[in-house]
């Protein structure tokens, strides 16, 4: 069977990817796919931007496969899982919008050995969903809304939290304690993390803890092989959401999606 | 009335193997197709904790001094790979390497290596430094000249590890995991009983494949001082995509006591740029610094200076047992029925000749073991969905492929499940990582550990804050949030 062809594959319907597709689907065959069953990405589906940009997608004649994961692109493929199978889709060009994810231990600096209680905030407020509690004395690094999504999960927990807003941060509006300033330089404990490491210039704390959330520096989330680094027929709609609002996330991928429309006439000589 | 009794609870076997590391598997898997009986203890909760986990993963074709049995077994070892991983269902390449001079006193050195490097009966060919650049483009300008070596491969370590105890498993071998041996009772020159937590054993002979713990179960057998001390490699992974531009591993010219810093792709496409070399004292020293990882890019950049910490994903550091003796594969002096097995930094790539090796000393001793033609010589083999050559037909075999739960490392529910449910199964998150890859990819977890925690939650029974995450039973939660 020959793979199903579509001008332009938009990878993640949250806000980027919903504005980016209802701003291609007028001129082009377009189709969204997003590895969780709904759309709208961390906004979910019933926030009221997100339904008027499905709308607006839906009425252009975007198409959607939910609950699917891209998982490679060749530059005229993308390989898809999901409810019906894994299979190619043939696309002429790929827009990522894959949206953000907090920084690692590798990318902040913080050396110490993989420790139990070290945890991204996504994946802590995923356990946190599932009534896993944390700690009792929890560091949350980094002050964006991450940060303090999964403070306000932790307090409901009666967890004791510690903010940490890393130098060039906004100062933290959450915690019970508030460090301002300060960069993360190592995690230590037996089994789970005990103590964290930070530093401001010669000034070094240690804090006692039994969890380090991170939350800091997010960065664009990207894992579809052929589509890490930017060239090819990639355009990446990752504005780094926080603390901006989702009105402008959404321009700023109708910006890109207008500029891979851009890319795309221009290679194939049409209008 | 029984239970009191120490004499009625001890199990008697014919090989006790003490190690769960990459030597311990092997021999145990070796063992396992004769018709001794096998019993495997490993005091951490699963295997390849020590060495075997953090190491470069490559499998060599030359290291000891030429002549030596360490170098003759690496030699008898290196041919048997792609056959052995076929088998195991163990990740394998035969890549090939480049050893690159870039100062005139290096490239004075590469006809000496060159020479000794054939004397332990490896494939090397001399390069000149245009050659070199011309195969593999991201190497320094100053290439001065090269030596390739064809027979260089990269290796899962953890894989071979864990694919050699399941084998041992198929073939009726007991593998305790969590299950330190804490007692041994020699009388006179032999070890009789060895306890643990939960049994006693009476084994004919014992394999110490201990690594660092070496010296700890010879002193208590009543054997041989044996000291192993930690010596601690940090390194640092970087995305598959920069992995793809390296079609060989890359190393320097190797100093006195240290092959240095390394360019080592890796089967799973990222690749690892170390290790550091640092005598430690303390033998649980995974942790890294920053001042070691900045050196260990300073020495990358006269290699390889495009190379960038830009799609960095994790540093690690890892310990592997030095000694005075960095490679031991012979009885005890006055325990006659105890052999020991280590290796500094060559374990890996010399174990299937170890473990025949074992098995021909073990003979010699008296085992009376013939190879059983019933025995099975494969696991079965798993498709990954990353790896596979046609993603699109394993969701026939299994729906489950088509769930993506780690998209960084692509690892389906289907291959989770597998790894939950073998004959040595996954019990935490690191035992999931290190059979599947997920959660060790681009986001460290970031998206998909809970969905992990979950799967890993179902097939276990324990809720998922009581789920380990890695080593020592440190867990995700400290309870649940409702009690």
């Amino acid at each position: 069977m020959p793979a199903p062809e579509v001008d332009v594959a938009v990878v993640g319907a949250g806000v980027a990817g919903l504005a980016g597709a209802a701003e291609l689907a007028l001129k082009a065959r377009v189709v969204v796919i997003d590895r969780l069953p709904a759309d709208g990405g961390v906004l979910g589906y019933e926030h009221p931007l997100v339904r008027s940009l499905r709308q607006e997608a839906v009425r252009a004649g975007a198409a959607f496969k939910l609950g699917t994961t891209a998982l490679r692109w060749t530059g005229t493929h993308l390989l898809l899982a999901g409810p019906g199978g894994i299979g190619w889709t043939m696309a002429r060009h790929l827009v990522y919008a894959g949206g953000s994810r907090p920084s690692t231990p590798a990318e902040l600096g913080i050396a110490g050995e993989r420790l139990a209680g070290v945890l991204p905030a996504t994946v802590a407020a995923h356990l946190m969903e599932a009534q896993v509690r944390l700690g009792t004395v929890v560091a949350v690094v980094g002050s964006s809304d991450w940060g303090r999504r999964v403070a306000a999960a932790l307090a409901g927990q009666r967890a004791q939290v510690i903010a940490v807003a890393l130098p060039g941060e906004a100062p933290p509006d959450f915690g019970a304690e508030r460090l301002c300033g300060f960069a993360p330089l190592r995690v230590d404990g037996r089994s789970r993390v005990e103590q964290l490491t930070l530093s401001r210039g010669a000034q070094v704390e240690r804090i006692a803890c039994s969890a380090v959330i991170l939350a800091a520096r997010l960065v664009p989330l990207r894992n579809v092989d052929g589509a890490i680094f930017a060239g090819g027929a990639v355009t990446f709609a990752q504005p780094v959401a926080d603390r901006s609002t989702a009105d402008r996330v959404a321009e700023e991928a109708r910006q890109a999606a207008r500029g891979a429309w851009a890319s795309m006439a221009g290679l194939s000589g049409a209008v | 009335m029984g239970a009191d009794n120490p004499e009625r609870s001890v199990e008697e076997v014919d090989v006790l193997v003490i190690g769960g590391g990459v030597l311990g598997t092997a021999v145990a898997a070796r063992l396992s197709r004769t018709t001794a009986s096998v019993v495997l203890l490993e005091a951490e909760d699963d295997l390849a904790e020590g060495a075997s986990k953090g190491n470069a993963g490559i499998a060599t074709c030359f290291y000891g001094a030429p002549g030596t049995l360490e170098s003759r077994l690496i030699a008898a070892s290196n041919p048997v790979w792609e056959d052995l991983c076929a088998r195991l269902d163990v990740p394998y390449r035969r890549m090939g390497a480049l050893m690159i001079a870039v100062t005139a006193e290096q490239e004075a050195r590469l006809e000496p290596i060159l020479e000794g490097i054939r004397a332990r009966g490896a494939r090397a060919e001399l390069l000149t430094g245009a050659q070199a650049r011309a195969i593999e483009p991201m190497i320094s300008d100053r290439t001065l000249g090269a030596i390739s070596l064809p027979d260089e491969g990269l290796i899962d370590p953890m894989r071979l590890a864990i694919g050699y105890a399941e084998l041992a498993h198929r073939n009726g071998a007991r593998i305790r995991r969590a299950t330190p041996a804490t007692a041994v009772t020699s009388e006179g020159s032999a070890v009789r009983t060895v306890r643990t937590p939960a049994h006693g054993l009476a084994p004919r002979f014992v394999v110490n494949a201990a690594g660092l713990d070496l010296g700890r179960v010879s002193a208590m057998a009543g054997g041989e001082a044996l000291e192993r001390t930690p010596r601690q490699g940090q390194y640092w992974i970087l995305d598959r995509e920069v992995g793809a531009r390296f079609n060989r591993i890359v190393f320097p010219i190797p100093l006195e006591h240290t092959r240095g810093v390394q360019v080592v792709p890796t089967t799973n496409g990222s690749v690892l740029l170390g290790p550091s070399a640092q005598d430690t004292d303390r033998r649980d020293d995974k942790s890294t610094d920053r001042e070691t990882l900045e050196g260990i890019v300073a020495q990358i950049r006269a290699l390889t200076p495009g190379l960038t910490l830009d799609h960095a994903i994790k540093s690690y550091g890892a310990i592997r047992p030095a000694g005075t003796e960095t490679f031991l594969a012979r009885f005890d002096a006055r325990i006659l029925n105890l052999i020991h097995v280590g290796s500094r930094s060559a374990g890996v790539s010399l174990s299937p000749a170890l473990a025949d090796y074992v098995l021909h000393l073990l003979r010699e001793a008296g085992l009376d073991a013939p190879d059983r033609a019933d025995a099975a010589t494969a696991v079965p083999r798993l498709p990954r969905l990353l790896l596979d050559p046609q993603p699109e037909r394993l969701f026939k075999l299994d729906r489950r492929y088509a769930q993506v739960v780690c998209a960084c490392e692509q690892v389906s529910a289907a291959e989770i499940a597998a790894a939950l449910t073998s004959g040595v199964p996954a019990r935490s998150i690191e035992g999931i990582r290190k059979r599947t890859r997920a959660t060790g990819g681009r986001c460290q977890g970031s998206v998909c550990l809970a969905g992990v925690a979950f799967l890993c939650s179902l097939h276990t029974g324990l809720p998922p804050e009581r789920i380990p995450y890695g080593r020592s039973r440190g867990t995700l939660g400290i309870g649940h949030a409702g009690s």
